[in-house]
């Protein structure tokens, strides 16, 4: 058993926002005397991660998934609560932590906009403190998995977003850290480059032991590279576990067309649910998650003579927005 | 330190990717310093003296705040303008590296084309020692270095307090804009035609007095008092309270993050 590389516990973060009615009258009042309203951005929040793991961090815009990751960069202080990633507690010892993290912004570049991604890497080098022999190995290992041979050479401006992001994942790399954060990395995309990013992050993952923290909002990021989610909303933990449960979870919402010869009959069935009939076809749906689609498929043939039959399963994006909504988040 | 002079190189290799806008700009630059001095030289046609100043003397002064000036904008260029770095996020990818966050921020951005005023200054500042009755000795070059310095320090300080401001409000930074542009105004004339507030002002609180005033007087041997040249030291303790609202202002960064 892997031993656990991040420890956050009973993270709070509360935020003074001055609050402003409309209008000059109201202007001039608060300038005067200003009204607050304290928000809480994150309220207790408590998970671990083991070395090696890839999490997917979940939850809606403005649920609290970037303060998290800010708090665990070390960038903001938490209003209560502790964290320690890897023996450090990150807004410490921020200086020393910071080698031991990467971070991928993917909103936003690690690079230097006007230069090649390798005079990024050479000045990188400087700024990590990477000694020139490990900075080579380190440098031919990234080349080789993030296929970078062909693009390191040009300046950054020129590639193109899915070619920037190996780049930016290369730089955040460099300097070997124990974790690594993406913060939505196949934003923006083709399908092609999301592939192939995908691919070369769970390569890295699984050749290095890297610890990967994912914020996307992407599910097939999720179902590509881990089983695991944090699920967070309006700054509280909702789900930790895999994501396959909460998929069987919605097991029942599952539907079934089929297409059958000719008949006016009605078609009646124990384990599910007519939505809706035709002479030649009809849709059903289980009425509870462990309804046994061969008993529904052989009491359905002994009623009609069936001619085509597909089971439509309810993709991970929607499984997440029923989530969503029935959380009211 | 090693870190902050490869950036400003890459920086500088950035900038001459763009040939034509940087020859343009370094023209441009050179000019902007040129009119200024015009208009010194102009105002000296008119009326012969300030004070008891002649017209090389102001042209001394002048010259060394705007090199002071020009080579501050030029090296601390990511300090002047840290608004934006605040704005668009970029001071979170520099906490999350392992160096000192002001050398960080300060090579955040790198004008090369200032040159084209440093050169100007210098010129200016060439032809004024070259029209003034300066005694020389290795002392003076001593002072004359020093003022320099001094006067990059005191600019460097209003760069970082401004730039620390950024961390409670990206509005409202013209008020800094009187510390720096009105600082440079004022002290390329000798301070003792202001009014005495205005000349507290400038010599004890933003001491732009200490780096040109004093050490000028005894430079030109208006006054023998050999005090008067190692004043702009005294410059730098105007940098400690800078330095500790920057910190102030990391601290308060980290904890509203915005």
């Amino acid at each position: 058993m892997e031993e656990d590389i991040i420890c956050v516990k009973g993270i709070s973060k509360e935020f003074k926002i001055s609050k402003r009615e409309a209008g000059m009258k109201n202007a001039i009042k608060s300038f005067f005397r200003r009204k607050y309203k304290i928000i809480k951005a994150l309220d207790n929040i408590n998970f671990n991660i083991k070395k090696g793991e890839i999490v997917g961090y979940i939850g809606p815009n403005g649920a609290g998934k970037s303060t998290t990751i800010k708090i665990m960069c070390g960038i903001l202080l938490p209003t209560s609560g502790e964290c320690t990633i890897d023996g450090y507690i990150p807004w410490k010892q921020r200086k020393e932590y910071v080698k031991n993290i990467g971070v991928v912004f993917g909103q936003r570049s690690g690079l230097w906009w006007d230069v090649p991604p390798i005079d990024s890497f050479d000045l990188l080098k400087d700024i990590y403190n990477i000694p020139q022999k490990e900075y080579e190995k380190k440098l031919e290992e990234l080349t080789e998995s993030l296929d970078l041979d062909e693009i390191k050479n040009i300046p950054t401006r020129q590639l193109s977003l899915g070619q920037r992001m190996r780049c930016e994942i290369a730089a955040a790399l460099l300097h070997n850290p124990k974790i690594l954060f993406l913060d939505e990395p196949t934003i923006g995309l083709d399908a092609v480059s999301k592939l192939s990013l995908r691919k070369c992050i769970k390569k890295i993952n699984e050749d290095t032991n890297l610890t990967i923290i994912l914020t996307t909002h992407d599910m097939q990021d999720i179902e590509a590279l881990t089983d695991r989610i944090i699920l967070i909303g309006k700054g509280k933990i909702l789900y930790d576990g895999s994501l396959e449960k909460i998929k069987k979870k919605y097991k029942d919402k599952m539907k079934v067309n089929v297409k059958f010869e000719y008949t006016t009959d009605k078609i009646k069935l124990k384990d599910a649910k007519v939505l809706e009939q035709t002479e030649e076809s009809a849709s059903l749906i289980l009425r509870h998650k462990d309804g046994n689609m061969a008993d529904i498929l052989d009491e359905l043939t002994k009623q009609v003579k069936v001619t085509d039959l597909s089971i439509e399963e309810m993709s991970t994006d929607d499984v997440i927005a029923k989530l969503y909504k029935e959380l009211k988040i | 330190m090693k870190v902050y002079f490869k950036t400003i190189l890459m920086l500088i290799k950035m900038q001459l990717e763009y040939r034509k806008a940087f020859i343009i700009s370094v023209i441009g630059s050179f000019f902007v310093t040129f009119l200024l001095t015009l208009s010194v030289y102009f105002l000296f046609e008119e009326f012969n003296q300030i004070g008891d100043w002649n017209f090389f003397e102001v042209a001394f002064l002048f010259g060394m705040v705007y090199f002071c000036f020009s080579m501050s904008e030029m090296f601390f260029r990511g300090l002047d303008h840290f608004a934006n770095v605040v704005k668009s996020g970029e001071f979170d990818r520099i906490l999350i590296r392992p160096q000192n966050a002001l050398i960080q921020s300060m090579c955040m951005e790198f004008d090369f084309s200032k040159i084209g005023r440093i050169a100007q200054s210098v010129l200016v500042m060439i032809v004024a020692i070259a029209n003034v009755n300066i005694e020389w000795s290795i002392y003076k070059v001593l002072v004359f270095i020093l003022m320099n310095i001094g006067c990059i320090a005191i600019f460097f300080s209003i760069f970082v307090l401004k730039a620390a401001f950024c961390f409670w409000t990206v509005d409202g930074l013209e008020f800094m804009n009187i510390l720096s542009e009105g600082g440079k105004k004022v002290a390329q004339y000798p301070i003792d035609i202001y009014a005495k507030w205005f000349r507290i002002f400038f010599t004890f609180i933003v001491p732009f007095g200490l780096v040109n005033y004093y050490p000028v007087l005894y430079l030109f041997g208006k006054d023998n008092n050999w005090f008067y040249g190692i004043v702009p030291t005294f410059a730098f303790i105007f940098l400690i309270p800078c330095l500790l609202i920057w910190k102030r202002g990391i601290k308060h960064y980290e904890s509203t993050g915005s």
